[in-house]
């Protein structure tokens, strides 16, 4: 006997009623899920994960911003005022001149200047400071103040885009007398304090962070009327969902396979933003002889159905498929991702005297979002008789043990550089790079023309010039290819119907916090 | 008393064990130094803070040092929280009982009076179902009875929150409603095994010659179960409780994981993956002296439930 559902209702209706008044989401409450764990607020320079790096963009802000979820669609990225409302590079000087925002306060009152920038950008850069991993490959030689609401930024080579490296979290600006009562530079009691459109309230380990508004944010928008933010940390992807069509909570990131769930919910919709995270397979040459041919790796783009990839991976948007390694707008327009060609994949296998193939062990997935596209990837290379013994998900600790030894196997890696510059995003196969596990520098014949161009490119400001240099870097990474290039992962999210504004930020590392609002 | 204090030496010689073991693993599984530096560090920055964090000194002063700070309790400072280590457990471990000790209790109450009815009912209806149930809550994998049950009661029904904690000002009985759903979803494994524990136990006891004579001397057939027979069952049972406190208490990370439940084995697994190695030097020893404080509490009940355990 079918039981309605009405029924059971009506009959536990006291109990539904107390979890209405529990679970219910405040009015102007935003709840937002973060799966990794939230350790370090304090700091945004020692943010190690996406969750942290978005708790610390709400409180914290950068000079230079690099998205507007207001804006038309095609045009919500590239740079834009922030705290500083303009700059330019100085003439004859390794350095940029930037005139600062004036009226700012932080959230403990003092006022914005100067002495704020020289501190949290030079910060970073003391001998004493505990981390590496973060602007380090940013030249930052030393911030002279010029007035209270200007300083130069001196370098020490040309930094062409130094104000796109800027909008990144090591560049966040931070209440120089609240951080310096404290003496030890990585001290455990760092409270946040930043000009962001939110301040802390509560941080409760693994459970959630409690951010409030601040009134006195500079940018808030006309229909701003958020007045708390709340971080939940849920780790297990399903029950985020489950907690975002009960209504507790607003904004979630979906896996993929969870998407139509989530459009079939009442009261929830998806966005699917487009993203800036590079799905990419690196060839370890070291590791396998046969892939220090570069027909070899070639073929290996050919052997890729990427129009059916994308459709089973990626929402059938074809515009995702990726040329190489350089993301749009900076994207070479005269290429074109590698067609799928088994016959010319074949060939070339032949030319390189490997007609019968050969075999990759493992397939090493750094990231889980990668597991898909390097299953299908390891079918399609079957077909042209590369085998692939296993592919098999890395924990991180392992990952990253392994990445700085750059003894990666054949590596499926998810990848972003948020500042979308063609020498930020070409850094994944610089040689410099110490986790680059293509060892792509040690084999391939062109590296060195290549690298000699990515000099010029990172210290050339003239813009034709750049353009000029970064298209002939993509043409040689398309001929010569490191890696296997896939698609850009698009950004499903499942947003609550009574939030309005929420666009996501293509990096997913961030989000435009001031532009979200409640439907009244 | 030379019984327990035996115990309590062999548990001191665990811990020990366990505290080696941890500095050991730390080593093997990578280099916590490049852990917080980032792979992409120069070797300069990775070198001052090896020697900051003491990466630098030989392998034996470390453990020696290592060792001397951990039987003080003093397992320094989490490189991840920045804070002293102790008080970060024991707030988790203190999150984790809140499920941990309602879930035990509960298994208890269904397991003891299920197991001996369906031992006294052998063969009944009644015993194959309670057979039945058990056999389905061991075999059924909790992830997935949390999933469900989010799906049932939180989705379908909306009765209860799917995941989290209750604010920790909140009323009792909101904070009870958030623990509800997490906490019988725990209670399913060792609530299992207990009543299958306790079914086989009681078989076995109840064809005793000691039973027979309590049957022989006119007692009723409630008062042989639960005063004769049970009483002995226990011993057994009492064991396999401690050792699935233990494990729930500190094993709990999937349940925790679903549930979203800030406890002490989600603390575990990301300070794991993090080598976060004072978090989890901590953990395993608190694991370690779990297990053995509550094998010495079953201990000491065995002595009350059957004193000869004293004598031998």
């Amino acid at each position: 006997m079918k039981i309605p559902s009405k029924m059971i209702r009506r009959a536990l209706l006291p109990s539904l009623a107390l979890t209405a008044m529990a679970g219910a989401v405040q009015a102007h409450t935003v709840t937002y899920v973060l799966y990794e764990t939230i350790d370090v607020i304090g700091d945004p320079v020692m943010n190690v994960n996406y969750s942290e790096q978005m708790v610390s963009n709400a409180m914290f802000e950068p000079l230079v911003w690099d998205f507007d979820a207001r804006a038309e669609e095609g045009e919500k990225s590239g740079l834009r005022p922030a705290l500083a409302t303009e700059w330019e590079p100085v003439e004859g000087e390794n350095a940029w001149r930037f005139k600062l925002r004036e009226g700012v306060t932080f959230h403990n009152g003092e006022p914005f200047t100067a002495e704020a920038v020289k501190y949290s950008i030079e910060r970073p850069f003391r001998d004493d400071f505990p981390s590496g991993d973060k602007f380090l490959d940013v030249p930052i030689d030393h911030v002279e103040i010029v007035n209270d609401h200007e300083v130069i930024i001196h370098t020490t080579e040309p930094a062409p885009i130094l104000p796109s490296q800027l909008s990144r979290n090591g560049a966040f600006i931070m209440e120089p007398g609240h951080y310096q009562a404290i003496a030890e530079i990585d001290d455990k009691r760092f409270q946040p304090m930043g000009t962001g459109p939110y301040k802390l309230n509560e941080y409760r380990a693994d459970d959630r962070v409690i951010l409030d508004r601040h009134d006195d944010y500079w940018g808030w928008y006309d229909n701003s009327n958020i007045e708390q933010l709340v971080f939940r940390n849920i780790p297990e992807e399903s029950t985020a969902l489950s907690e975002l069509i009960d209504g507790n909570v607003d904004i979630i990131r979906l896996r993929p396979d969870l998407v139509d769930s989530a459009e079939n919910a009442d009261g929830v919709t998806t966005v699917i933003g487009p993203s800036l995270v590079r799905g990419m397979l690196g060839l370890n040459m070291d590791m396998y002889e046969e892939l220090r041919d570069p027909r070899v790796r070639r073929a290996l783009n050919y052997a890729i159905d990427r129009d059916e990839m994308v459709d089973a991976l990626a929402f059938g948007n074809q515009d995702l498929q990726m040329v190489n390694v350089v993301n749009p707008p900076n994207d070479n327009p005269d290429l074109d991702p590698y067609p799928f060609d088994l016959e010319r994949a074949m060939e070339l296998m032949a030319e390189a005297g490997y007609p019968d193939g050969f075999r990759i062990d493992t397939i090493d997935v750094m990231t889980p979002e990668s597991f898909d596209y390097a299953e299908i990837a390891a079918a399609y290379w079957g077909a042209i008789g590369v085998d692939v013994g296993e592919v098999r998900q890395l924990d991180w600790s392992v990952v990253r043990e392994r990445w700085a030894a750059r003894t990666l196997s054949v590596h499926a890696f998810a990848w972003s550089a948020a500042e979308n510059t063609p020498e930020t995003d070409m850094w994944a196969v610089h040689d410099g790079r110490q986790t680059n596990s293509t060892h792509w520098a040690t084999y391939s014949d062109r590296y060195e023309e290549w690298e000699e161009m990515y000099r010029e490119l990172a210290s050339t400001i003239d813009e034709d010039r750049r353009q000029e240099l970064n298209y002939a870097m993509q043409e040689i990474l398309h001929e010569d290819p490191p890696w296997l290039y896939t698609y850009l992962m698009p950004i499903p999210m499942g947003v609550n119907e009574r939030i309005g504004g929420y666009y996501p930020h293509p990096s997913m590392l961030v989000e435009d916090w001031a532009s979200i609002y409640v439907k009244e | 008393m030379f019984y327990l204090a035996n115990r309590m030496v062999q548990g001191l010689i665990v811990i020990l064990a366990a505290l080696t073991l941890a500095f050991l693993m730390m080593f093997v599984i990578g280099d916590p130094a490049m852990m917080y530096v980032g792979p992409d560090a120069s070797s300069e920055v990775l070198e001052r803070y090896r020697r900051s964090m003491g990466f630098d000194r030989p392998m034996i002063v470390q453990y020696f040092e290592f060792m001397r700070s951990a039987v003080q309790l003093d397992f320094g400072v989490s490189y991840r929280q920045r804070t002293d280590v102790v008080p970060i457990i024991l707030e988790r471990l203190g999150r984790s009982a809140e499920l941990a000790l309602p879930a035990m209790l509960l298994a208890a109450l269904v397991s003891i009076p299920v197991g001996v009815i369906s031992a006294v009912h052998r063969n009944t209806m009644i015993d194959y179902v309670a057979r039945f149930v058990a056999l389905i809550g061991q075999a059924a994998p909790n992830f997935w009875v949390g999933i469900m049950a989010i799906l049932l009661f939180s989705s379908a029904l909306g009765i209860l929150p799917s995941s989290g904690r209750a604010d920790p000002g909140s009323p009792i009985w909101t904070q009870a409603r958030y623990i509800l759903m997490p906490m019988v979803v725990l209670s399913l494994m060792p609530m299992a095994y207990l009543t299958r524990m306790m079914r086989s136990t009681v078989l076995e006891v109840i064809n005793e010659d000691y039973v027979r004579t309590a049957r022989a001397k006119g007692l009723s057939e409630t008062k042989v179960i639960y005063v004769h027979a049970l009483r002995n069952a226990l011993i057994p049972y009492v064991t396999l409780y401690a050792l699935q406190f233990g494990w729930i208490l500190a094993g709990s990370m999937v349940i925790e994981t679903v549930f979203a439940w800030p406890g002490f084995g989600r603390l575990l697994m990301d300070s794991i993956r993090m080598l976060d190695i004072p978090v989890v030097a901590a953990g395993l020893t608190t694991v370690a002296a779990l297990y053995i404080t509550l094998n010495l509490l079953a201990d000491m009940l065995y002595t009350l439930l059957d004193p000869r355990v004293v004598n031998r």
